[in-house]
């Protein structure tokens, strides 16, 4: 480390950084206001920034500087994306940082409290060649009893998913094509996911979710390859693996009319939450519908409601992620520490924090708001017996006066 | 246990002791044995067809119920002569018989199945509450399959319109539960009203709350 440069200076972190905030050294260098060599030889490692070109970098990214020291934890496992494209380099270089940062946040949460314990199915498989649609079908049905979620229609998934103890966020990334990407962390000894909630479609969010949670249960031991086939593959065997999780065949199949019509199919996307093109594709999975048939409805559907959406997609609000939400609000609630200690405590910006954990915007500024309503809510349940109580000790009270 | 009884219902007891597998068994049994019995009654003659497949249904379909309680391991009693087969599973004796759509006439004919139905005289309670007898959970109750039929051979001859499973009351003459099998296989799975909310972290045993001072309490 070369003169004045402050000890301690972490080089990956500027490099998440950048991803994060998808800047450029020379977009960075020319908001700190130092040479883009300067900033290349940071993230190098050759040089460290001095006390002020730290903080106004700070400022700039809107960390703490003292957040440039802390030494990066070990990266997630290489998430597996829905697209491969090499127009989302840069993209997908944001989300795996912002997936690192909210590893990050549940890893110094994880000081104060237990998360729910671990319940996936355990595969091992290592090439997606090994994968027969029966085992798809069997590790789906693992997952709904290890759940406890029966076979009926799962009510809501995000809830089942941070139960089973996962880490699930969900925010927006202004990335619309990628729709979400999940990876194991060794750090937590659990996987974590990230979905985009750019589409607000409650009906994609939960397909997405439940794909993902395919890609860590089947694809957790294979390598990830750049081959677009077997890319293809695993992208398939997870949307299989959906279907087959929010569909199973005993109780859907028995509800479905043969030969359908797309009417019938919406009834029943209402039911079970799913959309009815996700509905038609498990049908041909299942052989209910031969390729023919369902060519003719997926026309039907383009021709009815055109390609992309369907009616009643807003009828269902998008699953909302509440496990590191309620952990923050348990930290402070228990006095454990007080709202404005813990962006400093994380390092981050409380935006940041907000996004990634689900909180309202401004919570931690709204600080008194928030734990009022909280508070406010807490002494509903036993208010049946309240007034009971109340009318007795007004019956006391009056008694003695009277006498 | 004086309340908990209390909270049951028909429905309930047959989901709990007739298994899903028995009954979506029993539903296919019925449409297949009504098939047979039309197939096999081709060619005979216009003026007794009518008879002809209404017996052969009786047949055909006593079969078929049997196989479908045998591969169920409901213990389907055995065939003989015109009598009815009737199986068991849990506390429930299961049976069969067939009747035109609409007004259900003729489930009282068979002396066999009043005979059967004085069972429910238990379970009568969970519908109508009795004044001097409490409800004890039943140690033996009956269910039927009817399969409703068209009653013309010029309207879907070949299978009947709908399979219901109904609980008649201890001289059948009223029915405590009746419903659409497939209406009620839904029930297995809607048992389950809520889902468990388990996405609650738990805080650890040493931390300590801290006071306004920030120190441990």
């Amino acid at each position: 480390m070369s003169r004045g440069g402050i000890q301690g200076f972490q080089k990956d972190r500027l490099s998440q950084i950048l991803a994060a905030r998808r800047l450029s050294q020379v977009q960075l260098a020319s908001l700190v206001g130092v040479s883009p060599a300067t900033v290349s030889k940071w993230r190098a490692g050759s040089q460290a920034p001095e006390r002020d070109a730290l903080e106004r970098l700070a400022g700039v990214v809107n960390v703490t500087p003292e957040w440039f020291t802390r030494v990066p934890t070990p990266s997630v496992s290489l998430p597996l994306f829905r697209s491969n494209a090499s127009a989302h380099v840069a993209a997908r270089a944001m989300l795996e940082a912002r997936l690192e940062w909210a590893q990050d946040i549940a890893a110094a949460l994880t000081e104060f409290v237990d998360f729910p314990e671990l319940k996936l199915p355990i595969r091992k498989f290592t090439d997606p060649e090994e994968i027969s649609s029966e085992d798809i079908e069997a590790a789906a049905c693992e997952c709904r009893d290890l759940w406890r979620l029966g076979r009926g229609t799962v009510q809501d998934l995000a809830l089942a998913v941070e139960g089973a103890g996962v880490i699930l966020i969900r925010e927006e990334t202004g990335i619309a094509q990628i729709e979400g990407l999940s990876a194991w962390s060794e750090v937590l000894g659990r996987p974590m996911i990230l979905l985009s909630s750019d589409k607000d479609n409650g009906y994609r969010s939960r397909f997405d979710l439940a794909h993902e949670i395919g890609h860590l249960v089947l694809h957790r031991h294979i390598q990830r390859t750049t081959d677009r086939e077997r890319h293809k593959q695993m992208e398939l065997q997870a949307h299989r693996f959906a279907g087959a999780f929010l569909l199973p065949a005993e109780t859907f199949a028995s509800e479905v009319l043969v030969p359908p019509a797309l009417d019938d199919l919406l009834l029943l996307k209402r039911r079970w939450g799913v959309s009815v093109g996700a509905i038609l594709m498990r049908l041909r999975a299942l052989k209910i519908l031969d390729d023919d048939s369902a060519q003719v409805l997926f026309k039907r559907r383009s021709a009815r409601w055109g390609a992309k959406a369907e009616p009643g997609d807003g009828d269902r609000t998008p699953e909302k992620p509440r496990l590191l939400r309620r952990t923050i609000d348990l930290l402070v609630d228990e006095n454990v520490m007080p709202l404005d200690a813990i962006p400093r405590h994380l390092g981050l910006a409380a935006f940041d924090i907000e996004m990634l954990a689900g909180l309202p915007e401004g919570y931690f500024q709204g600080k008194s708001n928030v734990v009022q309503l909280a508070r406010l809510r807490a002494p509903a349940p036993p208010d049946t017996e309240e007034p009971a109580k109340q009318s007795n000790t007004v019956l006391q009270f009056r008694s003695p006066t009277k006498s | 246990m004086a309340t908990e009884p209390k909270r049951d219902t028909i429905p309930d007891l047959l989901v709990r002791n007739v298994p899903r597998e028995i009954l979506m068994g029993i539903e296919e049994a019925l449409v297949a044995g009504a098939q047979r019995a039309y197939a096999s009654a081709r060619g005979m003659a216009e003026g007794h067809l009518p008879h002809v497949v209404g017996q052969l249904r009786h047949f055909h379909m006593n079969e078929s119920f049997h196989r479908a309680l045998a591969t169920g391991v409901a213990a389907p009693s055995p065939i003989r002569g015109n009598g009815i087969v009737t199986g068991r599973t849990g506390v429930f004796t299961l049976a069969r018989f067939n009747i035109p759509y609409g007004f259900w006439i003729n489930g009282r004919r068979s002396h066999a199945r009043r005979q059967m139905s004085m069972a429910n005289r238990a379970i009568e309670p969970l519908v109508q509450p009795e004044l001097f007898e409490q409800y004890v959970p039943p140690s033996d109750a009956v269910a039927f399959f009817v399969a409703c039929f068209s009653g013309s051979l010029k309207y879907q001859p070949e299978a009947p319109l709908s399979i219901q499973i109904a609980v008649p009351d201890r001289h059948m003459r009223g029915w405590l539960f009746r419903e659409p099998l497939n209406a009620f296989l839904q029930r297995y799975e809607t048992g389950r009203a809520g889902q468990d909310d388990l996405a609650v972290p738990k805080l650890k045993k040493n931390i300590g709350r801290q006071g306004k001072d920030g120190t441990t309490q």
